[in-house]
């Protein structure tokens, strides 16, 4: 079984991850997890417009030697620099709530009088520690040819209607889209958004697309409702900050129609027992069919300073409105990153479920025995 | 409801905006925002930096917007740059919706606090130092609420202002 724990506060010294459970043999290096910590942080609408990128580095302290994992608990580091110059200031208290943030629920839940011990580990900075995590499950999962790539489908009014390309282009074409997203005329289209809502003083939420390609059928249970597949995924992408809505395979669109038009039929193709279309995302009653596995999310725009919003001073209980400090315009390409990481994640640890062992040989050798169970 | 004016802090550099205007957000429990540090966390970069790779004028114009968005709120505490309300423009959007307290010191308290720190992008030595307070001293003066810090602590100046702030507004829940 995977698991792993994060800790850290996005002021504080730097963000900590423990996986554990991860098997002995796997090659793994900081380069394996920094580019992706990159494109989480830069992308078209983040507050970068002036910043001299001050990239994210990942250091293992625990669980690789010479280059390949050795079964014990696998820790990552991921320093804030941000840190010295900022430890020795004493700010007071942050009395106002921001409305849509954890401020108000999380300091009446934990009895605080200043809001920035909410703020400190509710704040998006711990998405890049459970990146780094992502990252590895990513490099995991390719040892078995299983692969995740998470994009853009929309950017405020902007939306791709059809993504016609193989998770394997749309890798490639990403990384040409400042805005992770696989078509250029709407990737045009969306940082002409993204300029107008800067200029507008305004802030776009957007949809993001995950497909992982080449899982094989069986992971996931239908025997328990905490063991089936689309409630695990859900978890995992509904527990970003700012993304509040989801659905897997085409379930939208689907709700509207009749159930005639919209259940992929079973069929014999070369032989082989498989599905005439995709409306389901990959996924039947909890497991994994054999086909891509299609989930896309829903990102609210996060709020913005310029039109700061009505709240409360919960100390002297003025009326009063909460500016808020960020930079950013749209951080949807980001949550893309973010989304691709906590999927990998779930579908490695299901994997692993199904063909544990301690060793990436012994796994690869209970995975090649159930393919040719599949076959024969 | 009326709304409670913004406390806004300004005064050449040294005086004390930055320590003085967290000591009086403390007592008061209002929010704090100091307008260098919110460039800063918007820019990615120190003032200095900004300054260097940017320049002056651009830095002025994030200065400006990043006034004209907290003046929007009430009930805060602002420490402002040292330049900031030297743009009549910037002045006239601060006097509209806050009190301000401009601080000031003599020449060897505010060389002697400086001393203590280097990321001054405005400072190349002790003679530029002098002339950009002389230059600046005057319009300063022209800022209400005047207050010489050079013999007092931040607390006894925080407690200053926030003396003069409920004598000028009868603001009588800024009760400390």
């Amino acid at each position: 079984m995977l698991r792993f724990l994060t800790a850290g506060e996005s002021h504080g010294p730097g963000l900590t991850a423990i996986i554990e459970g991860l098997p002995a043999g796997l090659p793994l290096t900081v380069d394996h997890i920094n580019p992706m910590l990159q494109r989480r942080q830069r992308s078209y609408g983040r507050g970068t417009r002036m910043k001299r990128i001050e990239k994210d580095q990942i250091a293992i302290t625990g669980g690789v030697r010479n280059g390949i994992t050795i079964g014990s608990p696998l820790a990552l580091w991921l320093e804030n620099r941000d840190w010295q110059n900022r430890k020795d200031k004493n700010p007071p208290p942050k009395r106002v709530p921001r409305p849509g943030h954890a401020d108000l629920a999380g300091v009446l839940k934990y009895g605080f009088d200043d809001i920035q011990n909410v703020i400190e580990r509710a704040s998006a900075r711990e998405t890049a520690i459970r990146t780094a995590v992502g990252a590895v499950a990513i490099r995991l999962l390719a040892e078995f040819d299983i692969h995740v790539v998470g994009y853009v489908r929309g950017i405020g009014g902007q939306t791709l209607i059809d993504n016609e390309h193989s998770p394997e282009e749309i890798k490639k074409r990403i990384k040409s889209s400042p805005v992770y997203c696989p078509d250029p005329e709407k990737t045009n289209l969306m940082c002409k958004e993204i300029d107008r809502a800067r200029e507008a003083g305004d802030t776009l939420g957007g949809v993001f697309e995950v497909l992982v390609d080449n899982a094989p059928v069986g992971l996931g249970s239908h025997v328990h409702w905490d063991r089936k597949l689309d409630g695990r995924l859900a978890q995992a992408i509904l527990s970003i900050p700012s993304v509040k809505g989801l659905e897997i395979g085409s379930a939208i669109a689907n709700a509207a129609h009749p159930g005639s038009h919209v259940h992929d039929h079973i069929i014999l193709q070369d032989g082989r027992i498989t599905h005439s279309s995709n409306r389901a995302g990959g996924l039947e009653g909890g497991i994994t069919n054999g086909e891509k596995i299609v989930i896309r999310g829903f990102a609210k725009p996060i709020s913005s300073l310029r039109k700061p919003l009505p709240s409360v001073n919960m100390a002297t209980k003025a009326v009063t409105k909460a500016p808020y400090v960020r930079s950013d315009i749209c951080v949807v390409p980001a949550i893309s990153v973010i989304a691709e990481a906590v999927v990998a994640w779930i579908i490695a640890d299901c994997f692993v479920e199904k063909f544990g062992g301690d060793s990436i040989a012994e796994i690869n050798a209970n995975f090649d025995r159930y393919r040719q169970g599949l076959t024969g | 409801m009326e709304q409670t004016k913004n406390i806004i802090i300004t005064g050449f550099m040294g005086t004390g905006k930055t320590t003085v205007g967290r000591e009086v957000a403390r007592i008061l429990a209002r929010e704090f925002y100091d307008t260098d540090e919110i460039i800063e966390a918007r820019a990615g970069m120190c003032i200095t930096d900004v300054f260097n790779l940017h320049g002056e004028p651009s830095f002025r114009q994030m200065e400006s917007a990043v006034m004209a968005e907290l003046v929007r709120s009430d009930h805060t505490v602002i420490a402002t740059g040292g330049g900031t309300l030297l743009n009549d423009g910037i002045a006239d959007l601060a006097l509209k919706t806050g009190i301000i307290f401009c601080l000031n010191a003599d020449l060897p308290s505010l060389a002697a606090r400086l001393r203590l720190s280097i990321n001054r992008p405005l400072l190349r030595g002790r003679d530029t130092f002098q002339s950009l307070l002389q230059q600046r001293e005057k319009s300063y003066r022209q800022l209400p609420n005047q207050i010489d810090t050079t013999h007092l602590s931040p607390h006894e100046v925080a407690s200053a202002i926030i003396d003069e702030y409920r004598q000028l507004t009868g603001d009588v829940a800024s009760r400390a």
